[in-house]
């Protein structure tokens, strides 16, 4: 049994209304270039009635992160509580990570020579990087290290409709369960993106 | 002519070994790869690939529509079938990054056999060596030493990448994938040119009857190990060009991101392939041109051989000059 | 709102008319999924346009632009012919339902079908749906108003409500979601043309309450007027402002301004690109002597206009560097506290007026009512103070004066303390706890008095008056043709005196209706009735009692005082079916509505417009744009999600027209203006219409005015505004643009 909590992102398409409050709070607040997307929302069958629904998608913190696995440079690890993050000092910006990824997350800036790729950037879970915790080199390099200080991330503080939840498995799992109940149709065996992410834990 | 009349006529086996052994090992390879080792849904890649020829390049093979809601959900925001290709691109990555030193390695041990099975580099006897004869003109020397040098740039900054695990990343192996980038955009129109001038076999159906011809084309015959490589350099130089380029062009965008990726996996794949398979030939090419036989670097930075060393060497090619001459 | 949004999860069903909550009130419509969710409401949405909200819906009704009526007037029809009203709630608390019934009469399902699109079968589910699922509670927002029957509409929709007895119940009423922020206290505080703060009117009586209130001479004020007739005027609305400038050119609608055309503009924080007509704006901005645009970003009206001089742009401060009250969609005041200082020059709002008011000579009449008090003694206003703490002595000042809407109880002190603990207050009910206890959150208005609870749920008689509840208003007399206007019997608040109907009090009444006897020194201080009474007396006694000041009357289903005295189907002024303008025609040519001489009927018969214009035109919000869009255009995360003017437009339409998508395309009006925009192919919309955004500017008729910006100011956002092309044609009553059904054609750019 892990000593850690396991934090995992979960989004409710019952709930998601594409007001992309958690895409725009996610720049804001780690001022991302605006090439940079780390968080997206997207509607699928846009216009169709009965079909179309919305859900917001980022970095989900792969168990086994298909980008770890990837990286020539080793450039990732994997904190205790399953989040996954990356030394933007030491990546060489190859992109085989976004080609590795199932939910399509790193994000590249166009700021290399002539145009060409910068380094990878993508979602943290509002958790920095390896630098020194809340100093100004890691918010500069990494945004708003937010969990160090205690708060929620940003996306999923700012959820309108609290379609988008954050936190240790067990509470996320169990909003999750209560939701399905309440509904009491159209259960589906996991949260979306779940079985890719997490596996089927 | 009239040598190569001359010349006794050898048997099939002989005169097509090289492509047989090539085609076998080939079809081993791709046997063991396709059939025995791919972690890849080959299936779909080749209806993927199919399905291309329509003009859809999103790799959803069936219609969105019949899909579940749930599949929906993941088509709609990750792309179709991650695990049709995105596997096999992570587990050639690594594979690249542990197995190729080895077979590197094993290649060059293959190199070095042949070199000393033929006992040392060939050698020309001059003895008259200010009678030269111009072999190359400005624009080949041009074409083929900068040929060399971005193959050797994108040779060692492709590999930079792969071998990150020995870079350690930074600073400097960055600005080595930058240019990796740029210089195979530059590279684009010295593979075609080269693609051209270096088509020997041009002379079955165009007789080389001008200087300037001579002056575009390069001079001489393909032995048929020296085709390979031509034919190898073309092959996987267009796959290299068209599979990076597209890496390239197709600039990670956020928007468009399910729709392009699995595209772009199966290039990245094209890549990766070419790249193993293209290396395999450009060893053999250095081993043909640059250590087999002395005198070759010398002779594609002056444009001029001695005459003796054409005659002892490349007797097609002192033949193809005379005919020129006459 | 009658109710408020937490309340909305309290709905068995909930309906929604013309508005989009999923986008233009995301944080709000959690409650709407959460009542789906927990509550198993059904949510059904009647919309031109297949919305995000209709997204989460469980029916889609996809309507005609300006077509509410008859569909409503269908759902009316099957709630009678099978008996699903509410037959006591009729009796007792509405007056004039038999005109609807017979009206409802005519509206088959098959009728509505041909009027409004809707098929039949789909009318008849929805309605069975509705009318069994209660509480059902009724949404509305611009879709429903924006047309020139939108008064009507408005109308029509509360009469559902009251047929069905949804009205006065937690989880049901008429939820109208305002739109941007503080938009329900700016209209509490009438910032219109019409009426002096709290819904007092013009009449004399009003002016004489305000001005004793105010400590101003009445005389003093009715000298800053040309002569006494135009204080009791109605003045411009913001939608026909432009008229004003331009009466007299040819062509254009004549006005009765005095004998004078506008020539100055004040904005105040006002986007002229969110007004139709702007061909005529940009016109009449032209011909303005002055134009002063106090905006914390660059007015849009500043980039507009050809104007070159006399444009003056001040640097209004934002509400983060400012702090007072505003009140919430469903009457609830927040405080709101100050950020930060007012950055580089910028000033506040009031700053500005005040500075305005100190050049033009009377700061001290405007300041003078927030040093005003009540004498102890005689319950008459009197200065008790030397200076005033803005913004507390503002908001003191409304709760003093403002009795309408029941704003007493409103006090700055007790606003702070709601600011302050807003964690003690329950989401779904507003009900306080702890120290809160007994106080909904913001008391919503009515708030009787100083101690009162606040009302969070309108024409409540299931709680005492004292508690927020009550009847429907008494205002309009206490019988009309015969009829009596007051509440049948019990159906008085719960606790109440008085069983049943009872007319407004007065100091006349109050004995007699309250059966209380008063002191003579009560009797000397208790004003004329609840609306001036600055004692206060007759609000606490009718707490004691448990008699809502305004009387327990029956609400209106037919106001004999209107156009139409039950809400009538009349086709929109540009209809896309000129066989049902002659059958469903509209209203005569008014004059001086507003001043101006506003056209109906001479507009809609004037040609068949859907000839040449054969498409339906639809305007809107987006999620990440508010307003004119100014603000959210200059901030480059939210220009990001839609960093271009676009048009929504069914691929059947464009390809019809030869248009791909993310094509340039021409939208042409009947007044002869054109935008030039990016094709956006979606479903959400039909063949026969296309849907604009209404957010963008810095482009006029395909012409970039971008270098008009000052050096720096330039949105990251600009496009061409929708509002060139919105179609002539004003409500009836209200004069808000008919932005939500006009007609339009396009072509290939």
């Amino acid at each position: 049994m892990n000593a850690y909590a396991r934090m995992k992102f979960y989004c409710d398409e019952g709930r998601c209304i594409e007001c992309n409050g958690c895409s725009v709070a996610c720049d804001e607040a780690h001022e991302l270039p605006v090439g940079i997307s780390r968080r997206k929302v997207v509607t699928v069958n846009d216009g169709v009635p009965g079909k179309e629904f919305s859900l917001s998608v980022a970095c989900m913190h792969c168990t086994d992160a298909p980008c770890e696995q990837v990286c020539p440079v080793h450039c990732f690890y994997i904190r205790e509580d399953g989040i996954v993050l990356h030394d933007k000092e030491i990546c060489i910006g190859c992109g085989y990570c976004l080609y590795a990824c199932p939910f399509g997350a790193p994000q590249f800036p166009q700021d290399g020579a002539f145009g060409t790729k910068g380094v990878m950037d993508k979602c943290t879970m509002c958790a920095g990087g390896p630098e020194e915790t809340n100093s100004a080199k890691e918010r500069e390099l990494y945004g708003q290290n937010r969990l160090a200080e205690g708060k929620v991330p940003v996306c999923a503080a700012m959820c309108s409709t609290k379609a988008l939840l954050v936190g240790d498995e067990e509470s996320v799992s169990k909003i999750y369960r209560e939701r399905v109940m309440a509904r009491g149709k159209g259960v589906q065996s996991a949260p979306y993106g779940w079985d890719i992410a997490y596996g089927n834990k | 002519m009239a040598t190569s009349k001359s010349a006794p006529r050898r048997g099939f086996w002989s005169r097509n070994k090289a492509y047989i052994l090539v085609l076998l090992g080939f079809a081993l390879l791709t046997y063991w790869y396709f059939w025995l080792a791919t972690i890849a849904d080959i299936q779909y890649v080749y209806r993927y690939f199919l399905q291309m020829l329509h003009g859809n390049f999103t790799g959803q093979l069936v219609p969105f529509d019949s899909l579940t809601h749930y599949q929906q959900m993941e088509v709609g925001l990750f792309g179709p079938r991650y695990d049709a290709i995105a596997p096999e691109v992570i587990r050639a990555f690594r594979e690249r990054q542990e197995i190729l030193p080895y077979v590197f390695a094993v290649e060059f041990t293959a190199f070095l056999i042949a070199f000393i099975l033929q006992g040392g580099r060939k050698k020309a006897t001059v003895t008259h060596p200010e009678d030269k004869v111009q072999v190359y003109s400005l624009f080949q020397r041009f074409v083929i030493l900068l040929n060399i040098l971005l193959v050797l740039y994108l040779f060692v900054t492709g590999f930079s990448i792969t071998f990150g695990n020995w870079t350690g990343g930074g600073l400097i192996p960055r600005y080595m994938r930058m240019t990796h980038e740029l210089v195979g955009l530059a590279w684009i129109p010295i593979w075609l040119i080269v693609t051209i001038i270096a088509f020997k076999d041009l002379k079955f159906f165009v007789r080389p009857s001008s200087r300037l011809f001579g002056k575009i084309f390069l001079k001489g015959r393909y032995t048929p190990m020296k085709r390979i490589n031509y034919l190898a350099f073309v092959a996987f130089g267009f796959i290299l060009i068209v599979s990076g380029f597209l890496l390239w062009y197709l600039y990670p965008d956020p928007k468009t991101h399910a729709q392009i990726i699995q595209f772009k996996r199966l290039m990245l794949f094209m890549h990766f392939m070419g790249s193993a398979i293209i290396s395999f030939f450009l060893f053999e090419t250095v081993y043909t041109y640059f250590v087999s036989v002395q005198g070759y670097l010398p002779a594609v930075i002056t444009g001029k051989v001695p005459r003796e060393y054409l005659e002892q060497l490349a007797p097609d090619i002192l033949e193809e000059i005379e005919g020129y001459e006459r | 709102m009658t109710n408020h949004l937490g309340d909305i999860q309290n709905a068995k069903a909930i309906i929604i008319f013309g508005a989009n909550p999923a986008v233009n009130h995301p944080v709000g419509f959690q409650h709407f999924l959460k009542a789906k969710e927990r509550n198993n409401a059904k949510i059904i949405v009647v919309d031109p346009r297949f919305t995000r909200t209709a997204a989460k819906a469980d029916h889609y009704v996809r309507i005609r632009p300006g077509t509410d009526i008859p569909f409503m007037y269908g759902m009316l029809h099957l709630i009678f012919k099978h008996g699903w009203q509410d037959e006591n709630f009729i009796k007792d608390r509405v007056y004039g339902m038999d005109d609807v019934m017979q009206e409802a009469k005519k509206w088959t399902p098959e009728k509505v079908e041909e009027v409004t699109g809707v098929p039949a079968s789909q009318l008849i589910q929805v309605t069975r749906l509705y009318a069994s699922s209660r509480p059902g509670t009724l949404i509305w927002a611009m879709g429903l108003t924006q047309h020139s029957i939108g008064s009507s509409n408005t109308r029509m929709a509360p009469i559902l409500q009251l047929a069905l007895g949804n009205m006065g119940e937690e989880g049901g009423g008429c939820n109208i979601l305002r739109g941007h922020d503080n938009v329900q206290g700016a209209t509490d505080m009438c910032c219109l043309s019409h009426t002096l703060p709290g819904y007092y009117g013009l009449s004399d009586g009003a002016w004489k309450y305000f001005a004793k209130q105010w400590g101003v001479d009445y005389e003093w004020l009715k000298g800053r007027f040309k002569d006494k007739k135009w204080m009791n005027a109605k003045g411009f609305t913001l939608a026909r402002w432009y008229a004003g400038v331009l009466a007299g050119k040819p062509g254009e609608d004549n006005i009765h301004n005095a004998g004078t055309n506008i020539k100055a503009l004040v904005v105040m924080g006002n986007g002229i690109t969110s007004i139709a007509q702007q061909a005529k704006v940009k016109e009449a901005l032209d011909n303005l002597e002055l134009i002063v645009l106090a905006d914390p970003f660059v007015n849009e009206a500043a980039v507009l206009t050809d104007k070159k001089d006399n444009i003056f742009l001040l640097p209004a401060a934002t509400q983060f560097e400012t702090s007072g009250s505003v009140t919430a969609t469903n009457r609830s005041a927040q405080w709101r506290s100050k950020v930060v200082d007012p950055l580089y020059e910028s000033k506040p709002d009031q700053e500005i007026m005040f500075e305005l008011a100190k050049r033009l000579g009377f700061y001290d009449e405007l300041t003078r009512g927030m040093l005003m008090g009540i004498d102890e003694e005689t319950a008459q206003p009197k200065q008790v103070k030397k200076s005033f703490k803005w913004p507390e002595d503002a908001t003191d000042e409304i709760a003093r004066i403002i009795k309408t809407i029941g704003l007493t109880g409103w006090t700055a002190e007790r606003l702070k303390k709601h600011q302050e603990n807003w964690h003690m207050f329950d989401q779904v009910s507003l009900r306080g706890y702890g120290p809160m206890k007994g106080e909904y959150y913001g008391l919503p208005w009515p708030c009787w008095t100083e101690t009162h609870s606040g009302s969070p749920v309108l024409y409540d008689i299931h709680r005492p008056v004292k508690e927020g509840g009550m009847g429907f208003r008494n205002r309009f007399g206490l019988e009309h043709d015969g009829v009596n206007l007051l509440a049948g019997p019990h159906s008085a608040p719960v606790g109440s005196k008085v069983d049943g109907g009872y007319p407004e009090i007065t100091a006349e009444n109050i004995e007699k209706v309250l059966g209380i006897t008063l002191t003579p020194e009560e009797k000397k201080k208790i004003g004329k009735n609840w609306k001036v009474d600055a004692s206060g007396i007759i609000a606490k006694k009718c707490m004691e009692a448990g008699i809502a000041p305004y009387g327990n009357a029956k609400a209106r289903a037919k106001v004999w005082n209107f156009p139409d005295p039950i809400p009538l189907h009349r086709e929109p002024l540009h209809s896309p079916r000129p066989d049902l303008v002659k059958k469903y025609h509209t209203y005569p040519d008014k004059p001086n509505h507003y001043r101006v001489d506003t056209k109906y009927a001479s507009i809609q018969d004037a040609k068949d417009w859907s000839k040449e214009f054969p498409i339906n035109l639809v305007t809107g919000r987006l999620v990440n744009m508010n307003g004119a869009g100014a603000e959210t255009r200059s901030s480059k995360y939210l220009a990001k999600l839609s960093p271009e003017m676009y048009a929504d437009i069914n691929p059947d339409l464009a390809a019809r027209h030869g248009i791909r998508d993310g094509e340039m395309m021409w939208v042409h009006s009947p007044e002869g203006a054109k935008i030039k925009v990016k094709a956006h192919y979606t479903y959400s919309v039909s063949p026969d219409r296309i849907f604009l955004p209404m957010h963008f500017a810095g482009h006029f008729q395909g012409e970039d005015l971008s270098a008009k910006y000052p050096e720096g100011t330039r949105p990251y956002a600009v496009g061409e505004s929708a509002n060139t092309v919105t179609n002539y044609g004003y409500d009836i009553v209200t004069q808000i643009p008919e932005t939500k059904g006009g007609l339009c054609r396009i072509e290939k750019a």
